[in-house]
């Protein structure tokens, strides 16, 4: 058997995704981190940036703003704007930054404007224009047109300190909205440049660790697969794994190997002593069985040997005894019809004898039958015994045993003058069994009933209590002291004074009673007190639930008789 | 006249017969004994009895095999065989059904049960 090594998720898939895993997570960690403090530093930077330019063109709008007013003030005065205008005029073209100069007057009108065409004459009167005029200082403001934003210096102008009007100057605030766009560009720049260079540096360590990650996992799992091929192949009983293997490192693989070497020593030990142990218990197994079999055949031989016997003996001595009980009753008729009539029984010695005869033919008539009928349950025990008896199993009523039971025990039940009770439970189910034999059960154990009872009931009584049928024989005799009643089942234990009382019957009534009943997945029990009668009873499993009580109890009969297995 | 073969080895057994059918005999009825077989048969051949009391087991052919030479062979249905036979041996019966036997006794028997019998069956009057 050759097992394949598939490993799902071996020590290499783990390393490698763990630490993958994590340096993938560092570097992300670590730019962002980069990110965000360059961001921040190269914003401090642009507004450091913006907040000077600012300042420029502030301080330089306010220089300008404030020199001119007082220029053009003068030039008001003296009513000479040309030169000023001039003046104005090439500033204007000089500073790429400023982008307009206008003079007006409260009434809006313009003495002098730098205006290009794309700015309108709107820009000529605001709020800002009225509020300035009451103004001693310059004010300054923001605002945006179409696209381009300005920063707004309104000077006031005074003619001969009264308000006469406003001189604005506009300046362009491009170049610093530029400024702040290019600035922008070049963080995002760097930004990207960030993100790539983690890109860079990321992959390089991955591969780093893959390669570092693949020669250590390779030295660790290596020697572990194939420790492992080896513990196969011991597990397939193949212990000349443990030689191929060399110990290379002294680590904890190296440990795990030693101990693995040391294991298979030891298990080949004890699978050694164990198939040496098998052997011998095999031997001693087919030793025993060669015994067993031999002992079992003789005892089957002896088995076949004691029926055949004991059936031959019985056949034996139903010749003699035939005989004997055929003469004694022809003797008996001779004395009775042709004898006696011719006799002179007054005389006392004849009278004498001619009693003792007639009841000694009797004995012998009697003692024939007692003769016969123990013969015949001889017979039928050793066959039962010996499992040679053909069970005719077939549903059957317990009304018909019990009816026909009585009829052929009615007879002498009526010389006895013993009254016989039938009590049967209305519906009864019926049980599985050989009929005959049923009858030999119930009629075996009102004879023996009748035994015991000089006057009085047998009462035959039959119930269903839980699925069985217990049919009792109830008798009005002498009882059964508690301590026989487990012996009268037993082969010739018959209970009584034999002194006293002479043994009527063969002893094996109750016994066969008992086989019968056995057979049948069913029990035999007697309940009595002495003085006060006996209850014989035995219950049997009904039709339908005793199928399988009678196949199991087929079975001990069957491994009983049939040796040979 | 009616007349019946007791066929028996065991001269004990012809003589418990013969004298149990004494009575018969007053009747009229003739009695003859045969201790064998083969001569049981040829005494059936030749007198032809109303019924025959018939042992199983016996020297030449036994109770089985003249049954069925008198029944089938020689197709004398009308001789009623009364079989003896010993109780326990259960494949007697198929076995003397198979070759034609009318009834059975089995010994030990009452004497007076055969008289019964032979009187019934052969519609005698005492």
């Amino acid at each position: 058997m050759k097992k394949h090594i598939h490993i799902k998720r071996g020590i290499r898939w783990k390393l490698l995704s763990t630490l993958i895993g994590l340096i993938v997570g560092l570097l992300i960690i670590i730019t962002v981190i980069q990110i965000l403090v360059q961001k921040k530093f190269l914003e401090r930077d642009l507004d450091n940036r913006i907040t000077s330019i600012r300042t420029n063109i502030h301080t330089r709008g306010k220089t300008l703003s404030n020199y001119l007013a007082r220029l053009t003030e003068n030039a008001i005065e003296s009513f000479k704007l040309t030169h000023i205008t001039r003046m104005i005029k090439q500033l204007v073209a000089d500073d790429e930054d400023l982008k307009y100069i206008i003079l007006s007057d409260y009434s809006s009108r313009a003495y002098i404007h730098t205006l290009k065409p794309e700015l309108e004459q709107e820009i000529l009167s605001s709020d800002e224009d009225w509020f300035a005029v009451n103004q001693s200082n310059a004010i300054i403001h923001e605002f945006e047109r179409d696209g381009i934003s300005f920063l707004e210096f309104v000077v006031p102008i005074n003619k001969s300190a009264n308000p006469w009007g406003v001189l604005r100057l506009g300046y362009s605030l491009n170049m610093l909205n530029k400024e702040i766009a290019d600035s922008r560009e070049e963080i995002m720049f760097e930004t990207r440049h960030i993100v790539v260079w983690s890109i860079v540096i990321s992959t390089i360590f991955i591969w780093i660790a893959v390669a570092t990650i693949f020669m250590i996992s390779t030295r660790i799992s290596s020697p572990l697969v194939n420790l492992t091929k080896s513990v196969w192949k011991l597990s397939d009983g193949d212990f000349s794994a443990m030689d191929t293997i060399k110990i290379k490192s002294s680590d904890e693989i190296g440990m795990l190997g030693n101990a693995f070497i040391e294991m298979s020593r030891n298990l080949r030990e004890s699978h050694r002593k164990l198939e040496k142990y098998s052997r011998i218990l095999e031997e001693k197994v087919e030793d025993r069985t060669l015994r067993l079999k031999v002992a079992n055949t003789a005892l089957k031989e002896k088995d076949n040997m004691k029926t055949e016997f004991l059936s031959t003996v019985s056949h034996e001595l139903r010749t003699p005894l035939a005989l004997v009980m055929g003469f004694a009753k022809i003797i008996k008729k001779r004395l009775d019809d042709v004898i006696l009539p011719h006799t002179n029984i007054n005389e006392n010695k004849v009278r004498n004898a001619t009693q003792q005869v007639k009841d000694n033919i009797n004995i012998i008539m009697l003692e024939g039958k007692r003769l016969a009928d123990l013969v015949n349950d001889l017979l039928d025990i050793s066959k039962i015994e010996a499992g040679e008896v053909e069970w005719k199993m077939e549903p059957i009523q317990v009304s018909d045993i019990i009816d026909r039971a009585a009829i052929i025990s009615s007879n002498y039940l009526q010389e006895k003058k013993i009254d016989l009770i039938k009590d049967l439970e209305d519906d009864l189910p019926s049980i599985i069994g050989d009929s005959d034999r049923m009858i030999q059960v119930v009629i075996n154990l009102i004879s023996n009933a009748m035994k015991f009872t000089k006057k009085g009931s047998i009462t035959l009584r039959a119930r269903n209590l839980n699925n069985e049928i217990v049919i009792s024989i109830i008798d009005t005799g002498i009882g059964i002291a508690v301590q026989n009643q487990k012996k009268i089942f037993e082969k010739f234990k018959q209970v009584g004074d034999t002194i006293t009382d002479k043994p009527q019957g063969t002893g094996l009534g109750l016994s066969i009673c008992k086989q019968i009943v056995e057979h049948h997945g069913g029990r035999i029990w007697v309940e009595s007190e002495w003085g006060k009668g006996s209850t014989f009873s035995f219950a049997l499993p009904c039709n339908g639930a005793s199928n399988d009580i009678i196949e199991k109890n087929e079975e001990p009969i069957v491994t009983e008789t049939g040796v040979e297995s | 006249m009616p007349k019946i073969l007791i066929v028996d080895d065991e001269p004990g057994m012809r003589l418990l017969l013969e004298q149990s059918l004494e009575e018969l005999e007053e009747g009229g009825v003739e009695l003859f004994t045969s201790s064998n077989g083969d001569e049981a048969v040829e005494f059936i051949r030749n007198e032809r009895p109303s019924l025959v009391l018939l042992d199983v087991m016996l020297p030449g052919k036994n109770g089985f095999e003249v049954c069925d030479e008198v029944k089938n062979k020689l197709g004398m249905k009308n001789v009623y065989v009364l079989m003896l036979t010993a109780k326990g041996q259960d494949f007697d019966k198929q076995r003397g059904l198979n070759v034609g036997v009318d009834s059975y006794m089995t010994k030990p028997f009452d004497p007076d049960d055969v008289v019964k019998k032979i009187v019934d069956v052969l519609r005698l009057e005492i």
